[in-house]
């Protein structure tokens, strides 16, 4: 009989007991598959910077306007594939996931961004003036009659439209402005953008036109995107959903703000999770069930239990600590690589700042015993240290050090750390709270010499 | 920097390999190359400057029904219109066009080489229809109908058409 309920104290005698866990341990990073990857992604973008010199003459060039068309036609296909490349990388498939390692794929997904939409902005601006130079007329006339006689135009301007608004409510100084869910959905917008500007991709674009095998090409790809998003963002979710149908058994507060939620689902010792990763979670009750968010999973799995622990600092996270038992939750993931795979090296040093240590205490139960883990727990008030016990304990059991630093930032330096550490750059350190706080450690890391590749990151957004 | 390198050789590997397939960059490739949609013609004029307006030959083509005099060609200026250039040859039997052919056809991008090749069979049976340069322009075609006329004007001038 399982035990009936869960014990935060439980250490698992061995994760790898958990078939689950087998699983998530035999889908370590690849570094074979990830030059695969880029080379694959290095020949695309070859093949694009190639289209627009291919498909004309260089005669072309020197017709009014063939300069800009040229140029134009250039921007938007980088930016294209460019925005190609970004729907691949958020349909957050598992082996992409894995292999683009710190940070995930959502941190390329944000480095790439601003990218296609200041170049297919380019473009729309550069073909306008081609064709009014061409056409010997004003921009704004031309503009004109680009939109309303060419085919497809109309759609690819609203596109055009769409993508800009979500480009400028994506700068960092509007975005942290606008609730998260909100932007969210917004931003969800940009497929319907890809959509409406497909066609005249291939019905006017100099190298579409006439050459079939590009524009066969091209949908294929696209396609073939739309179909990963498809899998893994709807419907290996659905699936995951279905299979273990989690559902809320207990809410109990943890500290200030801080709420830990209880679940109990099915098949969940078939759950491969690493300790380290989130879920994006969904609460099917009927002001929460259209938003999603991502928590980390702060005990690996005690099937049928599963915890995770949440600060209250936006109105989705404060309203979880209301959520009723027997709430239904869909999920979706498990996402990231903060996780005992990316390890490098045999010893390590965690850093977690506040609620980051929800991380940290999964990881730490997929450590090996006896790994001797060095574990730092940094948080303005004595209070704010939550799940220290139970960090207390699995530290313990891997004859490992605990450290608490506790008070403001003017009291505690993260240098100090290196006192505590010496051996510190023999270490992979795992770095886990706030963004602000991950920058300082981060930074503070490379300064003690701990090697880029032995650096793993996991910053929670407010 | 080995990812760099490796994406870096990779694009390149892309480049070069898309660019091999289809040839030199200085090889007009078939679509958007000068188009000249008349058959081959062992006695084609060329595009005579100004000065030399009597680029006129006698035509191996046979001469249209109803009229016995030979027919004369000759190709029209290069005219810059809003998508592109072109020029046309006319040739013209006694009192009559009979032949309508694009000698040049350069457009920036292929969009503007298809809404021409569907505007000139129009554009052709227009000017045959109407024996001269006075067509109603077509819509959404206007620059393409300008300088079609105009060119063919042109050709129509040189040989003293009229």
């Amino acid at each position: 009989m399982e035990t009936a309920v869960f014990d935060p104290r439980r250490t698992p005698t061995s994760p790898r007991t958990r078939p689950g866990a087998r699983r998530a341990r035999a889908h370590g990073p690849n570094a074979v598959a990830f030059y695969l990857v880029l080379t694959v992604v290095g020949i695309g973008m070859g093949l694009v910077l190639g289209l627009p010199m291919v498909d004309g003459t260089r005669s072309e060039l020197h017709v009014a306007g063939g300069f800009a068309m040229f140029l134009g036609s250039l921007t938007g296909l980088i930016g294209t594939y460019l925005a190609l490349l970004m729907v691949v990388l958020a349909s957050r498939m598992p082996a992409l996931e894995r292999m683009l390692g710190q940070g995930g794929v959502i941190h390329w997904h944000r480095r790439l961004a601003p990218w296609p939409i200041v170049l297919i902005s380019a473009h729309a601006v550069l073909l306008t003036i081609a064709y009014a130079q061409a056409a010997k007329t004003g921009v704004l006339s031309e503009l004109g009659v680009i939109v309303n006689t060419f085919p497809n135009m109309v759609t690819a301007t609203v596109a055009l439209v769409l993508m800009i608004v979500i480009g400028l409510i994506s700068i960092r100084a509007v975005r942290t402005r606008i609730p998260r869910e909100k932007w969210w959905l917004v931003h969800l917008l940009m497929y319907a953008a890809l959509i409406l500007s497909f066609a005249h991709e291939v019905v006017l674009g100099p190298s579409f036109v006439g050459h079939p095998l590009t524009q066969l090409s091209w949908t294929v790809a696209w396609l073939i995107a739309a179909a990963l998003v498809v899998v893994y963002r709807i419907g290996l979710p659905v699936y995951r959903s279905m299979r273990h149908r989690l559902q809320v058994v207990e809410v109990h507060p943890e500290g200030p703000g801080v709420t830990s939620i209880i679940l109990k689902g099915r098949d969940l010792e078939h759950l491969a999770i690493a300790g380290g990763q989130f879920f994006e979670w969904r609460f099917l009750t009927p002001s929460m069930w259209w938003q999603a968010h991502p928590f980390t999973v702060s005990a690996l799995p005690q099937p049928p239990f599963l915890r995770i622990t949440v600060k209250g600092v936006g109105d989705f996270s404060r309203g979880l600590a209301q959520v009723k038992v027997g709430t239904s939750v869909w999920v979706e993931g498990p996402y990231g690589s903060f996780t005992e795979f990316a390890r490098r090296r045999s010893h390590v040093l965690m850093i977690a700042g506040g609620v980051g240590v929800t991380a940290v205490r999964a990881l730490l139960e997929d450590l090996p015993a006896k790994s001797q883990p060095i574990v730092v727990l940094r948080a303005t008030r004595e209070e704010d240290l939550v799940l220290a016990n139970e960090i207390e304990e699995l530290v313990r059991h891997r004859k490992g050090v605990l450290h608490r630093l506790v008070g403001s930032r003017s009291e505690v330096q993260l240098s100090s750390i290196t006192k505590l550490v010496p051996d510190i750059g023999r270490r992979d350190v795992f770095v886990c709270g706030s963004e602000a706080f991950v920058r300082d450690a981060v930074a503070f890391a490379r300064e003690a010499g701990v090697a880029p590749e032995a650096l793993h990151q996991e910053a929670y957004a407010i | 920097m080995r990812r760099s390198l490796t994406l870096l050789s990779a694009t390149t590997v892309g480049f070069v390999g898309i660019i091999a397939m289809h040839g030199p960059l200085t090889k007009p490739s078939s679509l958007s190359a000068p188009t000249t949609s008349a058959p081959p013609n062992p006695t084609t004029t060329t595009a005579g400057p100004a000065s030399n307006p009597s680029t006129t030959t006698t035509s191996t083509t046979p001469p249209s029904s109803g009229s016995n005099s030979a027919s004369r060609s000759a190709v029209g200026t290069l005219e810059n219109y809003g998508y592109g250039q072109m020029a046309i040859k006319v040739t013209v039997a006694g009192t009559q066009i009979v032949g309508l052919n694009v000698s040049t056809l350069n457009t920036a991008e292929s969009y503007s080489q298809q809404l021409a090749q569907q505007a000139l069979p129009i554009l052709k049976s227009e000017v045959l229809q109407a024996q001269g340069t006075k067509i109603s322009s077509l819509t959404g075609a206007t620059y393409t109908a300008e300088a079609y006329a105009y060119s063919v004007q042109s050709a129509l001038d040189k040989l003293h058409f009229k």
